[in-house]
């Protein structure tokens, strides 16, 4: 068991599983599968609550199979080690940039209406004009932003 | 109630699946940004491609829990979907994480997702007035385009 979850996912099996979990919330309640829905919910509050919206559940949801795969492949994460930031910066330089990099994100992703998983995957898959647009602009952005920050750092 | 618990039992599985894919490891997005791996876009395509079957599969019927009828209706470009677009790019770009595999790490023990997770929080409460500024520090006569609603967030 623990040498099989040891081994990475095959794009080809975890694509489509995504893929179900998306068709299934559109089974079940004609829902939309993405994250920022939920992380909205929690800092304005909505009409079917703030904390155990349906929305939140999924983002609560997120965090307890992150924390179930963790536990079923015995080795924690990471501890305090992040990412190639590591090697250039520690402490609170560290952490300032990336709760910079979290407002980026924040701000951009609710004034775009939607994240990653909410306009790459879903909303693309329901081909909204809104949503091909936005993971298009996303998508360039990012790359754009790695390769400078590869080329200067 | 029903649909409370379906949400968090697939929002379970797709976490599992963010770690298992190694999803919650910033260097796979860096990979994938930097153009030295192909796997998270073909992850991505193979994702959209099921969903946008079973979409298609399901419009018109009703929806299992909720009796409510499947469909969407298409929305059209606006200027905040591309400026937050831009935005939320270079936060990707910098973090190496948006806020799915984000929400992956904090149930895995990466504990600087905390710092990226407090920032998202803080931008999404913060963005409403950063458009109202925006909207009037602007042209009045271009002041016509509202924001994404909040229901409306994908």
């Amino acid at each position: 068991m623990r040498s099989t979850l040891d081994a990475t996912l095959p794009w080809w099996i975890a694509g489509p599983t995504l893929g179900l979990v998306i068709t299934s919330l559109l089974a079940v309640g004609n829902r939309r599968f993405g994250v920022l829905g939920g992380v909205t919910d929690v800092a304005f509050g909505s009409a079917e609550g703030r904390f155990a919206s349906p929305r939140v559940l999924l983002v609560a949801g997120i965090v307890l199979g992150g924390l179930a795969y963790t536990l079923l492949d015995g080795t924690p994460d990471a501890g305090i080690a992040y990412s190639w930031l590591d090697a250039h910066l520690s402490g609170a330089g560290e952490i300032a940039v990336l709760f910079g990099a979290g407002l980026l994100i924040g701000v951009g992703a609710r004034a775009a209406g939607g994240c990653t998983s909410g306009h790459g995957l879903t909303g693309s898959a329901l081909m909204q004009p809104a949503s091909l647009v936005s993971i298009g602009t996303i998508m360039a952005t990012a790359i754009g932003t790695t390769l400078v920050l590869d080329a200067v750092i | 109630m029903r649909i409370r618990i379906t949400s968090i039992a697939l929002g379970a599985i797709t976490g599992f699946v963010f770690g298992w894919a190694r999803m919650t490891d910033p260097e796979t997005f860096h990979r994938m940004l930097g153009l030295h791996s192909a796997r998270i876009y073909l992850l991505m395509c193979a994702a959209v491609a099921v969903a946008f079957v079973g979409a298609r599969l399901l419009r018109g019927r009703d929806a299992l829990l909720t009796g409510e009828r499947i469909d969407w209706t298409a929305t059209p470009p606006t200027r905040s979907h591309l400026i937050g677009s831009v935005l939320f790019g270079v936060g990707w770009g910098i973090s190496e994480a948006c806020p799915g595999p984000t929400a992956a790490q904090l149930g895995s023990g990466r504990v600087l997702a905390v710092a990226v997770a407090a920032g998202v929080m803080t931008g999404v409460r913060l963005q409403p007035w950063l458009a109202r500024i925006a909207r009037e520090a602007r042209d009045s006569s271009a002041a016509g385009t509202p924001g994404v609603q909040p229901s409306e967030v994908l």
